[in-house]
């Protein structure tokens, strides 16, 4: 049977819009997976557009990794836990497509799959106290380290523990001291130290020295703070205001009746704050003298507050 | 029998494509916000919202917001960007995390969906952007829409998310997103007011007031001339004053074009947050795109009182 040409060139019009509206719906059936796996509450999920795949994949997972780690410390909230992202790509799953001319990359895991590559910290001020950062410079970094006057002590710090081993722990703190930093007086400060005789007798209750009150404000901050997060968050925020002049681990501190102390328990709320006075260390909550031994076992770190 | 036998044929191709073609949206919040009413207002108005859009896109014509809960603001400022440049959104099923949108207290004082694609639809050939957007909705506390505007990409985004809260500032880190996004849509919809603001509204003194006037007057003739500007913000970057954490630099690189003519700069300013109710720019200029680095402004150059 002759077929006419025009009949012939009907065909191939057709076939070719069934292309279209093939890949159309290939387009489509990508799009509903992925929304089919938005629903599911099963699932941790994050997405990019951008002009390359590999762009895309790497935000796309940067967002995820976030998710993952709030997701982490709801249902973590009295435990220093980390997630790291070596961890969580082996678990995830990824869907590419096309959005016109960029790339979309969509990103998920499962919740039940994080649990097992939570890993949790344990802390021992008396350990060699190492830091690590897990960030690496960010991309403005280099215009910073020409500011000395900006953010720079903020920029290596981490954002969770990472745990050396399951015995010997790392310290909670970041990793740059605050020393790096041109000491500015503050204008609005006022009233230097006073300092007040006290009894030996660690029985005895006695009062510390006089704190202004930033220094009360500053010290009561820490004693709100229930989680390690919190310290962290509390400790940035006083550092950028430059009310915290420096800080370390028990390790590296200079002198241990000279500096304000935070001790925490394992989970990172704050139990005490000892403060510096005439070379020994008072409770503010409960002005007696202690030591520092009294809280073997916790966690601990020391901060020098702004004159 | 041939005639009947086409028909089928093409009605089977076709149909598939029409059902893409429909006008219809649905927005479903997947997680962010508790499910109630607020919930429920942010999914009726951003779906009847972007069907609306999709509609006018189709018919060619303006946008009718009947029915819709939308503030002046965000309806004014689609109603100039589809004077400029029509869009419509690309997928009728979309599925989103809500944002909440916090003051420095904490509090909730509205939401956010961001990351929904659009396909540009330009009116002539004066539109030479990206034809893949992606747009973010702002609500306020009821659900009611109270932003609309083209989004900053989620690189940019996500680096702002997480230094917010390595720095324990993310409410004013998103605020000042928030703002770069705006000065980006007052491109798109030519909102020379809302620029003007940058560059001539500040009450300290200006640094290289004279070079940011100019170009505010050179701006101005372009916007009035141009049938659509194309803008690409870049290097974006928000740095906290070490000393006094109150103040806040943001930098950004931008380059504009149309048919006739392109320009564009690194723009620098200063944000006061000291009352966080109402941050303000005290400062602010803007050097050419070739500017070394080493001369480029930053919150070193600024004496604060």
């Amino acid at each position: 049977m002759n077929i006419s040409s025009n009949f012939r060139k009907y065909i191939v019009a057709l076939t070719m819009l069934a292309s279209v509206s093939l890949v159309s719906a290939q387009e489509v059936s990508v799009s509903k997976q992925i929304n089919q796996i938005k629903r599911n509450t099963q699932y941790l999920y994050s997405e990019a557009t951008m002009e390359s795949e590999s762009e895309a994949m790497k935000v796309a997972y940067d967002m995820l990794l976030e998710h993952v780690h709030e997701y982490v410390a709801e249902n973590n909230p009295n435990v220093a836990v980390s997630v790291l992202l070596e961890d969580i790509k082996p678990k995830s799953e990824s869907m590419n497509m096309m959005r016109g001319n960029m790339h979309r990359v969509f990103v998920y895991v499962k919740k039940s799959d994080i649990e097992g590559v939570v890993r949790q910290s344990t802390v021992d001020p008396n350990d060699r106290a190492t830091v690590k950062g897990t960030e690496s410079p960010r991309a403005m970094g280099d215009k910073q380290q020409s500011a000395p006057a900006a953010e720079q002590p903020q920029a290596a710090q981490q954002s969770a523990v990472v745990p050396n081993n399951a015995e010997k722990s790392v310290s909670v703190v970041a990793d740059k001291p605050a020393s790096q930093i041109a000491p500015v007086k503050h204008e609005n400060e006022t009233a230097a130290r006073q300092t007040e005789s006290s009894p030996l007798e660690t029985t005895v209750k006695s009062t510390t020295r006089q704190l202004t009150v930033w220094e009360k404000r500053a010290i009561e901050s820490f004693l709100s703070c229930t989680d390690f997060a919190a310290v962290q968050a509390k400790l940035n925020r006083l550092l950028a205001e430059y009310k915290v002049k420096r800080y370390g681990t028990p390790d590296d501190c200079p002198e241990q009746g000279d500096v304000f102390w935070v001790i925490m328990n394992e989970g990172g709320g704050v139990i005490a704050v000892l403060c510096p006075d005439n070379g020994q260390l008072a409770d503010y909550k409960t002005s007696q003298y202690v030591s520092l031994s009294q809280y073997k076992g916790k966690n601990a770190i020391w901060i020098q507050l702004s004159k | 029998m041939k005639h009947i036998l086409m028909t089928f044929l093409s009605l089977w191709v076709m149909l598939p494509a029409t059902m893409l073609g429909q006008d219809g949206v649905k927005l479903e919040i997947s997680d962010g916000i508790e499910v109630g009413s607020v919930k429920s207002s942010i999914e009726r108005n951003a779906s009847l919202l972007m069907t609306a859009i999709n509609q006018a896109e189709r018919k060619c014509s303006d946008v009718n917001f009947q029915g819709i809960d939308i503030g002046n603001q965000a309806l004014q400022s689609i109603g100039m960007m589809w004077e400029n440049v029509h869009f419509h959104i690309v997928d009728s099923d979309i599925v989103e995390h809500c944002f909440r949108v916090k003051d420095s207290k904490g509090a909730t004082v509205g939401y956010q969906v961001r990351h929904i694609a659009i396909q540009m639809k330009p009116l002539n050939d004066s539109y030479q952007g990206d034809l893949t957007q992606k747009i973010c909705i702002n609500f306020n506390r009821d659900g009611r829409i109270s932003g609309f505007y083209i989004a900053m990409d989620e690189g940019l985004y996500n680096r702002l998310t997480q230094e917010g809260k390595r720095f324990d500032d993310l409410d004013r880190r998103m605020f000042l997103l928030n703002w770069v996004e705006l000065y980006r849509s007052a491109y798109d919809t030519k909102d020379i007011s809302f620029i003007e603001k940058v560059f001539t509204g500040n009450d300290h003194a200006l640094i290289d007031s004279i070079g940011s006037n100019l170009y505010f007057s050179y701006l101005k003739r372009v916007f009035e001339k141009s049938d659509y500007i194309n803008v690409k913000i870049s290097d974006v970057s928000i740095v906290r004053h070490g000393v006094k954490p109150n103040y806040y630099g943001v930098a950004l690189k931008h380059e504009w074009f149309t048919k006739y003519c392109s320009n564009g700069g690194i723009l620098f300013m200063v944000w006061d947050f000291t009352d966080d109710n109402a941050p303000c720019v005290v400062a602010s200029t803007i050097q050419p795109i070739r500017t070394d680095e080493k001369d480029l402004f930053n919150l070193n150059n600024i004496r604060l009182r």
